[in-house]
């Protein structure tokens, strides 16, 4: 075996996070799972106002574009720290909001 | 330790989201896997259908008009459902709506002959209900089972996102196994990211056309603006499937009697319309009366699309064409298209097979990095506390991967092995899923993890190999017997049965640590 | 008879594929291959998934075909890659085998449509 022992990925890492507080780790996955759900739907709401389709196609556009924007938004929560990650989906939530109540 | 790295943080969520979820997306890509063939177990599980000859839909349209009409003259709506020509699903299904809103059923054999389908059994069903809703159903009144299955595969989404940020050098080591590393956890990481990389435009596919298929019902926000939150009035409007404007009952009322054309009459002028398919189903709105529409839809089993089928619309009184619809708008068509990749009705059966194998091979890689969790973990010191959180996890893992199987070939033996004139048959197969299930969790909390582990897939291993031999009990069944008249695709569900038990029977033994020893350099790969 | 030439053509270009890495090369031969033998390994190799791709695509037209090519080329490497660990000198004559029956089937088949 010519290759090292250690080189194809971070996974072997010491223990990540191993001294992370659990409030901490419970903020971040509350608002992936709810705070994202959250900003998902209200993006989907103003999307659903904006979009320019018949209301069926509206819909299938919208759903769609919400998996991805949920998959990204999880990613981003865990991304940032914990209160950029709750300000950040609160702003959001409340543009989208705005948007659909606007237009 | 503050603010940690991108990969740091990725590294982080694939691994707790990958342990947690798992528990659910193994279970998930086991039974989705079996439930490729889910029509295939559902005639397995009908003696009376077996081998039967598929009379054509011509000769079928009027026994079930007949029928119809005797049965529920007043009804607003009718369906037939004709048996798939291929076998696939070789049922004659009348539907008509009572006047209570209640949807009638009544399932018939192929052959022409009027004789009802007499067992009582959920069939392949049960596998598609765990998979998409975890058996929580209706979905529309309880939506848990069909958000958790959502969030498990939003996280396996994010899972791969965070694995291929992680583990950078992706492709130049795909061709790394190391059996003999120094570390264990070094072996089945090498494991994890084989079975990982090269299937994971496959899996990719597989999870994120599942997202699709539900889209509209997970956050219902587009409904709730333009439909005002009710599904069934943007189905209608999507012209999804049975939800066509044709049937759709709130456009008209029931006109006055008038007798119309015979149904067989309409078949003639609405088929070439549905070319290249062959007859699916019909949908009569107002039998038997002056404002009658009768629609009929072509299969899906000539394109990748579920409802995309093409169909032809008819007056039911003058026997006019009224719309031969072939095709849908483009976002419409692109979700069916997705629908349809997760579906495959397309392909036949070696692209089943393929789907099947990749379903497996998911759960397996899955597998691999459950146990990686504790594996790795437990090659550093671990504290007391920590090691009692890692033997609760080794047990799970155990149940989810290992018991799970034995779950589903014990739901296939309930499906055989419960009297067939039983009250709620099928609730009992389902049952004995769930008890099968229970069962394989207490058996992992008593048993050391190895001696679970090896237990579990060898008892699961007995059941799959047991599987054919109930089918003398029944009749019809005989697994020599179906192969001697050449219905290989019932034979196929007691042959894979076969497979998968010598897979497992071979897993089970290299578990025990009784063959591994010498070949692979180490104890087992599998911890005590 | 299509469906075997995919998985075979698979194989066996991964086989090639695989074996154009140096690492690899150190487990059967002496020294590394010289540059023209990795090229034409690496060319062998594309040219046998793109045969399986063809085979795919025969059975099922390019759309179909494509679904099913993505989940073959998926799977069959994983029927390579542990064996590998084991056993590379046969496993590069199984490649190669592979590859010859695959060429010999599509000749068939080419002949015979």
């Amino acid at each position: 075996m010519t290759t090292s022992e250690t080189s194809n990925t971070d996974l072997s890492n010491p223990e990540l996070k191993s001294g992370e507080p659990w409030g901490r780790i419970f903020a971040r996955v509350t608002a992936a799972i709810f705070g994202g759900y959250a900003l998902t739907y209200a993006f989907g709401t103003a999307a659903a106002k904006v979009l320019p389709l018949q209301p069926s196609e509206s819909v299938f556009l919208i759903s769609m574009l919400q998996i991805l924007v949920y998959v990204g938004i999880v990613i981003w929560v865990f991304a940032v720290t914990g209160k950029k990650a709750w300000t950040g989906l609160l702003v959001m939530s409340a543009l989208c909001m705005a948007v659909a109540l606007v237009v | 330790m503050e603010k940690k790295s991108f990969t740091q943080e990725m590294s982080w969520l694939h691994t707790w989201s990958g342990l947690i979820f798992g528990w659910l997306l193994v279970p998930i890509f086991v039974t989705g896997a079996i439930c490729v063939f889910w029509f295939e177990i559902s005639v397995w599980a009908r003696p009376e259908v077996h081998a039967m000859r598929v009379a054509d839909p011509a000769d079928l349209m009027e026994f079930s008009e007949a029928y119809l009409k005797k049965a529920a003259p007043d009804s607003r709506l009718w369906r037939i459902t004709f048996p798939a020509t291929d076998h696939r699903d070789p049922i004659l299904t009348l539907n008509w709506l009572e006047p209570d809103g209640k949807l009638a059923k009544r399932t018939f054999v192929p052959d022409g002959s009027g004789a009802p389908v007499v067992t009582s059994t959920i069939g392949g069903r049960f596998f598609v209900n765990f998979h998409y809703a975890l058996n929580i159903l209706p979905r529309e009144t309880n939506p848990v089972g069909l958000l958790l299955v959502g969030l498990a595969s939003i996280a396996f989404l994010v899972g791969v996102v965070g694995g291929v940020v992680v583990h950078k050098r992706i492709f130049k080591d795909f061709f790394t196994f190391r059996p003999k590393a120094k570390s264990r956890q070094r072996t089945w990481l090498d494991a994890h990211n084989v079975l990982s990389v090269l299937p994971l435009p496959f899996h990719f596919l597989i999870v994120f056309t599942g997202l699709l298929f539900f889209c509209y019902a997970y956050v219902p926000s587009g409904i709730a603006t333009l439909f005002q939150g009710s599904e069934s009035a943007f189905l209608t409007s999507a012209a999804t499937s049975r939800n066509s404007e044709y049937g759709d009952l709130s456009r008209t009322e029931p006109g006055t009697p008038a007798t119309g054309m015979p149904l067989r009459t309409l078949y003639d002028s609405a088929l070439p319309g549905l070319a290249p398919e062959p007859m699916g189903y019909i949908v009569v709105r107002d039998p038997g009366r002056n404002n009658a529409a009768v629609e009929f839809f072509g299969t899906h089993h000539h394109g990748i699309y579920i409802v995309n089928t093409p169909r032809v619309a008819l007056d039911g009184s003058s026997g006019e064409i009224v719309r031969v619809m072939q095709g849908r708008p483009p976002v419409g068509t692109a979700w069916d298209t997705a629908a349809g990749l997760h579906m495959v009705f397309f392909g036949g059966i070696p692209m089943r097979v393929l789907y099947l194998v990749g379903g497996m091979a998911g759960a397996i890689m899955m597998a691999t990095g459950q146990l990686l969790f504790t594996i790795k973990r437990r090659e550093k010191t671990v504290s007391p506390s920590k090691e009692r959180f890692f033997t609760v996890v080794d047990k799970i893992n155990v149940a989810t991967i290992a018991g799970v199987c034995f779950a589903c070939v014990a739901h296939l033996w309930a499906i055989r092995l419960l009297p067939y004139g039983m009250a709620d048959r099928p609730i009992w197969e389902v049952r004995m899923f769930f008890v099968a299930w229970a069962l394989a969790f207490a058996h992992a909390a008593l048993r050391p993890t190895r001696t679970a582990w090896t237990e579990q897939l060898a008892a699961t291993a007995m059941l799959c190999l047991g599987l054919p031999v109930l089918g003398f009990l029944v009749p019809h069944s005989n697994l020599f017997e179906m192969i001697a008249r050449g219905d290989w695709k019932t034979a196929g569900v007691d042959l894979s049965s076969v497979g998968f038990g010598i897979v497992l029977a071979m897993l089970a033994r290299i578990v025990s640590g009784k063959r591994a020893t010498q070949s692979l350099h180490k104890p087992s790969l599998i911890p005590a | 008879m299509l469906l075997s030439i995919a998985l075979l053509a698979t194989f066996a270009g991964f086989t090639a594929i695989c074996f154009a890495t140096v690492k690899r090369q150190r487990d059967i031969w002496k020294s590394p291959l010289g540059r023209q033998s990795v090229l034409a390994l690496r060319l062998s190799g594309v040219l046998l998934l793109a045969l399986s791709w063809a085979a795919c695509a025969a059975i099922w037209g390019p759309g179909m075909g494509t679904v099913a090519w993505v989940c073959v080329v998926g799977f069959v490497p994983i029927a390579l890659v542990f064996p590998l660990a084991y056993a590379p000198k046969q496993c590069a004559f199984a490649g190669g085998l592979a590859g010859a029956l695959a060429g010999c089937l599509s000749l068939i088949a080419l002949v015979t449509h």
